[in-house]
């Protein structure tokens, strides 16, 4: 039986799992989640994810909820087929590509989110941005980038020469982030730029992107 | 040769690494990087740790930062020796992924900030956000809503195991226990009995004597 995955193609968290799935190419299903009418909070939907999120990952008997988790999962299930996004057979290279996945997580993830949050989210519900909060971590996220212009110079992906899951959790963020007015943070910076470039040509990219449909409110 | 951590026994993140050193009965060197001084942000550790923070380890020629990376390097390495962190399947790895990332994206974002306010801030004599903190605090006791209702099915996060789930989980909790956010653990029956076992464990006691915050 395909693998379940339960949320919205134009969900970030929903689409770093579709993008590893496609680089695995593993087939699935897309079961549709409707946020608006809160059926991520419905006790059905919570049995699943007790955090009430997308995306949730079936698998036959495994149930699986935070997207890095399932990347990782999917990674390793299918180790021997598509794209290797882990290093599995070297320990020390595994290791690196685990260390970049964490910084993603720790440093780009909370700062890119927060902007995004405030251009995107925010006015779809109404509100006006928090300029503060927008400039604040326009600052955090531009020293984030700092180091990876630094690493990149050194090595063509984040963790080292081949695509892995550290490259590959960045994505659907920083592709919301590029169709607002502060692309200029990966544009200016000649090595991010191409990394970006280089990630948008993959095929698994080019065929999630289509789902990452929501825009940023004009201003 | 033994593992270099560049740290302090007494900081969380490299009190993550640490532990599992300790639970994986792994050799190890502490080299103190003084944080009073900013000696984090320093060119010399920058080189090793480029966002400037602790903790960072060389062992031999392979360096490595991220706690939770490292941990997971020597949980991997050291699979046939102390306890294991790991999980016993490909499904049960999962789980313990999961629960990992729990910690990392809704109990650390709300438990660094607390501790920072409540306990570091007063250290260095600057004022605590008292409006946040209470504001973080009502966020945090939704998710350990959340956890109490996992640990009333399971003895430990991921199951009937001590995994990294839980260990990731130990030093921010050390810390939160210090403060008046104790009491929201020990009113849950499960969290409070959870984080009884946890620090019953001998690694934990050893890494607590290792910091002076045991007789």
């Amino acid at each position: 039986m395909a693998m379940k995955v339960y949320g919205n193609g134009m969900s970030v968290c929903v689409a770093r799992v579709l993008l590893c799935l496609h680089e695995k190419e593993t087939e699935f299903e897309l079961v549709p989640v409707d946020l608006f009418a809160c059926h991520h909070k419905l006790p059905s939907f919570l049995s699943m994810n007790p955090f009430g999120q997308v995306p949730v990952l079936q698998d036959d008997d495994l149930t699986l909820f935070e997207s890095r988790a399932i990347t990782a999962y999917i990674a390793e299930k299918h180790k021997d087929k598509g794209t290797d996004l882990t290093r599995h057979a070297d320990a020390k290279e595994a290791a690196i590509v685990k260390l970049w996945s964490e910084v993603e997580s720790h440093h780009f993830n909370p700062a890119i989110s927060a902007v995004i949050h405030q251009l995107i989210v925010v006015p779809l519900q109404g509100k006006t941005p928090d300029a503060a909060i927008v400039e604040e971590n326009l600052e955090k996220l531009g020293k984030v980038l700092d180091v990876y212009e630094e690493k990149l110079g050194k090595t063509k992906y984040l963790a080292g020469d081949s695509y892995t899951l550290a490259d590959l959790h960045h994505v659907p963020y920083t592709y919301y982030f590029m169709k607002t007015c502060h692309a200029g943070l990966v544009n200016d910076r000649p090595k991010v730029k191409a990394w970006w470039e280089d990630l948008c040509s993959r095929p698994a990219f080019l065929k999630v992107s289509p789902g990452l449909t929501v825009a940023p409110a004009t201003n | 040769m033994v593992v270099k951590l560049y740290g302090l026994v007494t900081a969380a993140c490299p009190q993550r690494v640490l532990l599992c050193f300790l639970e994986k009965e792994i050799e190890f060197e502490i080299v103190h990087v003084d944080l009073d001084t900013l000696e984090q942000k320093k060119p010399e550790h920058l080189l090793r740790q480029p966002f400037g923070q602790v903790p960072a380890i060389e062992d031999g020629d392979f360096k490595l930062f991220e706690s939770r990376a490292i941990a997971r390097y020597y949980a991997t390495k050291y699979s046939n020796q102390g306890t294991n962190l790991l999980g016993k399947s490909l499904e049960h790895r999962a789980i313990v992924d999961q629960w990992a990332d729990v910690e990392t994206h809704y109990f650390n974002v709300l438990a660094f900030p607390i501790v920072l306010n409540l306990v570091i801030k007063p250290r260095l004599g600057e004022e605590c956000d008292a409006v946040l903190v209470e504001e973080l605090k009502a966020k945090l006791g939704v998710v350990l809503d959340i956890y109490e209702n996992r640990l009333a099915s399971n003895r430990f996060l991921a199951g009937d195991e001590f995994t990294m789930a839980d260990l990731t989980h130990m030093p921010a909790m050390g810390y939160l226990m210090r403060t008046d956010v104790n009491q929201m653990v020990k009113a849950r029956v499960n969290m409070n009995r959870w984080w009884e076992e946890l620090t019953a464990r001998p690694a934990w006691k050893k890494l607590m004597k290792m910091a002076g915050f045991e007789a």
